[in-house]
């Protein structure tokens, strides 16, 4: 059997997110500065038009300085992301699906091991079964967990690399570092504008899938109710005194 | 020893092994468990302090993911410890049988838990 194609799938996903992301942040400083350094070289054709220029400049640093941090974290994150969603999985192939094989099958015994001994010793067997079955429906439901909180960071990786793709396609359409004298001061605003609407669409979206991560993570008190699981809750069932 | 009681204590051997090969296979899985440990940053790429969402972070939750895999890895490695006594507990008990070639002398409190 392959290793867990499941998780290489999801982290796939996830990692194909990343490709590019910090070279497209630069690729945005780069054409913000070149714009920068010509508007500076017109600055004193441009003269009165120059503090509308500013503003809407700042409005775009502002933005992009936002985005720039949200790619920032994401980076840092990246990896520690990852190993949850390794964990998610382990959680099914190497804890949930061995644990259920564990369970103690039927046999004859009882038929050869007749009297009191036989039968406390049968006694013993069902509440074996029944801590067995509690760990791997927990580890069952501590997969699924996980998974629902990976879902929604690939989600918003998704977002936040097309806001990266659509910062920088709107910052080489308006070709700023280009424009001449006479079409600065509109072009920057349109700009500023455009990537305004960009950011500020792009950041809804991120919250609501913010919101939405809260809400799964929220959902940790499910997993820890196996703490008060009355088939564990002496610790493992004692069959035998040893 | 009659045929009919070497019937038994070979049945009751072969349980016991079942359960010892229990404990082998509930080792690794403890393992498993062991290793599934996360920190707190594993849980979120996004950052809700330039989204604006407040100070949201997974501290609390990945403290009780922690306490949750601990636990877990406690029930299993005791497991794994009760999965070996039902094992040797079986073979003495197959050893006492051929001892008095009797089947009523096993005592069930110092054997069994209630």
């Amino acid at each position: 059997m392959p290793a867990m194609p499941g998780a290489d799938f999801v982290k796939a996903r996830l990692d194909r997110c990343y490709d590019d992301l910090e070279n497209k942040a630069v690729q945005c400083a780069d054409r913000y500065n070149a714009t920068v350094d010509h508007i500076f070289e017109w600055r004193f054709v441009l003269g009165p038009a120059l503090p509308y220029v500013n503003r809407a400049m700042n409005n775009l640093r502002a933005n992009m300085e936002k985005v720039f941090q949200l790619i920032r974290t994401a980076v840092e994150h990246h990896i520690p992301v990852v190993s949850l969603i390794v964990q998610s999985f382990k959680w099914l192939e190497d804890v949930q699906a061995p644990v259920n094989r564990l369970t103690h099958q039927k046999n004859h015994l009882a038929q050869y091991w007749k009297g009191d001994a036989g039968a406390a010793y049968q006694d013993k067997i069902p509440p074996q079964n029944d801590a067995i079955a509690a760990i791997g429906l927990k580890a069952d439901q501590v997969s699924k967990w996980l998974m629902d909180i990976a879902k929604y960071n690939v989600d918003y990786m998704v977002r936040l690399s097309k806001l990266a793709t659509d910062f920088i396609g709107a910052m080489v359409g308006a070709a700023l570092e280009a424009a001449t004298v006479v079409e600065i001061p509109f072009a920057v605003d349109a700009l500023a504008t455009a990537i305004g609407t960009l950011v500020g669409d792009a950041l809804h979206n991120l919250v609501d899938i913010a919101n939405r991560f809260v809400e799964a993570l929220s959902k940790v008190r499910d997993i820890m109710s196996l703490m008060s699981d009355p088939k564990l809750a002496q610790g493992w069932p004692q069959a035998v005194t040893g | 020893m009659s045929d009919n009681f070497q019937v038994v204590t070979q049945k009751l051997r072969d349980e016991a092994k079942i359960w010892q090969q229990r404990a082998d296979e509930t080792q690794p899985i403890v393992n498993a468990v062991r290793d599934a440990y996360l920190s707190p940053l594993a849980f979120f790429v996004g950052d809700p302090a330039t989204l604006g969402i407040g100070v949201v972070n997974a501290d609390l939750e990945a403290g009780q993911y922690e306490e949750f895999r601990a636990f877990v890895e406690r029930m299993l490695q005791s497991a794994v410890t009760e999965f070996g006594q039902i094992d040797e507990t079986l073979r003495k008990i197959a050893d006492e049988y051929e001892r008095t070639e009797s089947l009523v002398e096993v005592d069930l409190d110092k054997t069994f838990h209630v």
